[in-house]
């Protein structure tokens, strides 16, 4: 397995990718038109407005799906369960050009990108967003040297592969505190806002909630990602591995579902969800999509034992946590009604279809040779 | 969530008595920027605005004095907005029998969402009470439109690389606030926060009845701010947020205190799994332990 970067990509272009290649170059346009030419034009960002779907989607969610690599990372670096190796180096990948997808959204939403790196030096303890933003710089920083082995393989580099896999420990350690850290306080950057924010999704616990949702996301990630690099770049995922990914994240949904219940009733706004608003429905939904269902699949134990239905299970999570950031984002929020612009979508698809173009690159051409999720029975 | 705060009623009693004295000190007088001393100042020193609402004729002066001192260009807006840092709006009953000024513009709080959210702290409290500006630290990520309750920063959406906007006290002003220094009507007084407090209670005290709950907005709401507001309708009805007495910063301080805890304690935590497990050689049936 050592001829890693041969043929498929060459023979022919396929329509996807050329899909995937316009909506980056639409995104990269949008992006280019609101740095010279300002918000207005292509945004909806307004003053009762100031946060769009930038950071709705692209930082509140972009940040939890990059979960699965820690979450994967600890798994098999600190807690020694070596089967998920296989898959560990995708996850990291997966984490990596995640996070450096945030940092490009927050280049195209900061209205000075230009000193994105003020918040290494202007330190402002009281803020959670300080907390996030010297995280998520860090973090990216550990993540690239934890994915760093292939490269410096391919590279050749063999002393400096040697000292990478030296401190490979305390780095993972650090990984894994660094995300504690900042996907819990991604949910603290709302806790000051008690006025704006529905109180369906306003609770002092929602740093508990954004971490562990993140970490439920984390598997449901996992598990997409290799049920779809599986199929993109052939192999077979090994079931034991599927079925294990498939009962970490019915424990953590299963935790999910018992925080956000249980805070709900101790405030006694249970009522709130039946109360038919647009804000009890999109609670509504995101529940059942991302909790309930996926619970209910993985409870049935033929089901749990089904590649197909774990997937089915994951890609639930996964689109659950989408609509739960998106509700905290966006409908939790009080303000003049918004509505995304189209070149503020289209910078947002842009970045995910470059991230996923960028993703195939490398499953070509890095050698993931421990992995990339398949091994032949 | 919003507690109508119910701060008491018997507050101005206490200083029904503090009297006269005090009056001699109103408007402009006396306050020194304080510039020199790194000491704290005691809130009751701290610079402050003193809006009565029945008194305001909405004449407007005080936005005419703002733009002037600030060089900002006229706008025909009905908000806020990055040209203009302060506005008078007229409320009206739907009957059309009780109506209102209100004097919009930063509220000065006495602990401010905005300052504790700036994440490079580009915004924050100097230490004789404005909230003010470092543009040149500003990251523009808008976190403290996100999280003032009075909806005061505001941006240019229109440019480019923009920056926050808002009423700074005037704090390089000899004379404090243009704004108040202009206002014929004695509706907006500029002082120190503790003495505006009590001649705010002197007019409550000597006008029973006439100010809404008997109460000044602004002593205790989110924290205390220093903008304080005397108003003959509900300050809802004017658009003052009903806010706890609990600073908002401090929703989110709880949080940000256990991060070393959580720093030291997951990393012990994986540290000591990584001992334990270390000479183990896992088996295949091992369950993921998160
Ligand atoms: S009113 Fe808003 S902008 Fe002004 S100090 Fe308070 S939180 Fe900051
Ligand atoms: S926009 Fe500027 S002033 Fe406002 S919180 Fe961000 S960095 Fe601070
Ligand atoms: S204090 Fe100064 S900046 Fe603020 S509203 Fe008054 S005049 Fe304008």
């Amino acid at each position: 397995m050592t001829s890693i970067t041969l043929p498929v990509v060459k023979k022919q272009v396929s329509i996807g990718t050329l899909i995937l290649v316009f909506l980056a170059a639409l995104g990269a346009f949008a992006a280019m038109f609101r740095w010279v030419d300002g918000f207005s034009h292509v945004s909806n960002l307004s003053d009762s407005r100031p946060w769009g779907i930038w950071i709705s989607f692209d930082l509140l969610v972009g940040v939890p799906i990059s979960a699965g690599a820690f979450v994967l990372a600890a798994t098999v670096h600190i807690f020694h369960i070596e089967k998920y190796r296989p898959i560990l180096r995708p996850a990291l990948l997966t984490g990596f050009l995640g996070y450096l997808m945030v940092i490009l959204a927050l280049l195209v939403d900061l209205g000075q990108p230009q000193r994105i790196w003020h918040m290494l030096v202007y330190w402002n303890l009281h803020s959670p967003l300080f907390e996030v933003g010297m995280c998520v710089m860090t973090y990216t920083a550990v993540l690239f040297l934890e994915f760093s082995p292939p490269l410096l393989e391919k590279l050749g580099w063999t002393s400096l592969l040697q000292f990478v896999k030296k401190i490979s420990i305390p780095v993972v350690i650090l990984g894994v505190t660094l995300s504690t850290m900042h996907q819990s306080s991604l949910g603290s950057l709302f806790l000051i806002v008690p006025f704006k924010m529905h109180p369906l999704w306003y609770t002092s616990l929602l740093p508990l909630i954004f971490l562990v949702s993140a970490i439920a996301v984390g598997f449901g990630m996992v598990i997409f990602e290799c049920a779809i690099s599986h199929q993109v770049f052939g192999g077979q995922v090994r079931n034991e591995i599927f079925q294990g990914l498939a009962r970490g994240m019915l424990i953590t949904l299963g935790l999910l579902l018992l925080i956000k219940v249980g805070d709900l009733a101790y405030a006694g706004e249970l009522g709130l969800i039946f109360s038919g608003t647009f804000q009890g429905n999109m609670f509504i939904l995101e529940n059942l999509i991302g909790i309930i269902l996926p619970i209910a699949i993985l409870l049935v134990p033929k089901f749990r034992k089904s590649s197909p239905w774990i997937f089915r299970a994951g890609l639930l999570t996964l689109l659950g946590l989408i609509l739960y950031r998106l509700n905290i984002g966006l409908v939790s929020m009080a303000g003049e009604p918004y509505v995304p612009h189209v070149l503020e979508l289209a910078v947002t698809i842009g970045l995910f279809s470059a991230g996923i173009m960028a993703f195939g690159f490398a499953m070509k051409n890095l050698p993931l040779e421990e992995d990339p999720c398949t091994h032949v029975h | 969530m919003q507690n109508k705060s119910n701060l008491s009623r018997r507050e101005f009693l206490k200083i029904a008595g503090a009297g006269l004295g005090s009056l001699a000190l109103t408007a402009n007088a006396c306050v020194s920027a304080g510039a020199s001393s790194n000491e704290e100042l005691p809130l009751e020193e701290h610079w402050a605005l003193l809006y009565d609402a029945t008194q305001c004729s909405g004449c407007r002066e005080c936005e005419r004095a703002c733009k002037a001192y600030n060089k900002l260009p006229e706008e025909n807006v009905d908000d806020l907005s990055g040209n203009t840092f302060t506005l008078i709006k007229l409320y009206q009953s739907e009957d059309g029998a009780q109506k209102s000024f209100r004097k919009y513009q930063c509220m000065h709080c006495v602990d401010p969402a905005c300052a504790a959210s700036c994440p490079v702290g580009a915004l924050h409290k100097i230490e004789n009470g404005p909230v003010v500006y470092d543009a040149y630290k500003c990251i523009g990520c808008r976190y403290c439109m996100q999280a003032c309750a009075f909806g005061v920063p505001r941006y240019d959406w229109s440019l480019a690389y923009p920056f926050i906007r808002k009423c700074e006290m005037c704090y390089h002003r000899e004379a404090g606030p243009a704004c108040a220094d202009i206002c014929p009507k004695q509706a907006l007084l500029f002082g120190r926060r503790g003495d505006l407090l009590e001649i705010a209670k002197m007019r409550i005290s000597v006008n029973p009845g006439k100010y809404f709950e008997d109460r000044v907005y602004g002593e205790f709401e989110g924290g205390g701010t220093s903008v304080l507001i005397l108003s003959g309708v509900p300050f809802e009805a004017i658009g003052l947020p009903g806010l706890d007495p609990q600073p908002l910063p401090d929703r989110t301080q709880w949080a940000l205190n256990i991060v070393p805890a959580i720093f030291f304690g997951v990393g012990g935590a994986m540290s000591a799994v990584y001992q334990r497990t270390k000479n183990k050689t896992s088996t295949p049936e091992e369950e993921v332990k998160s």
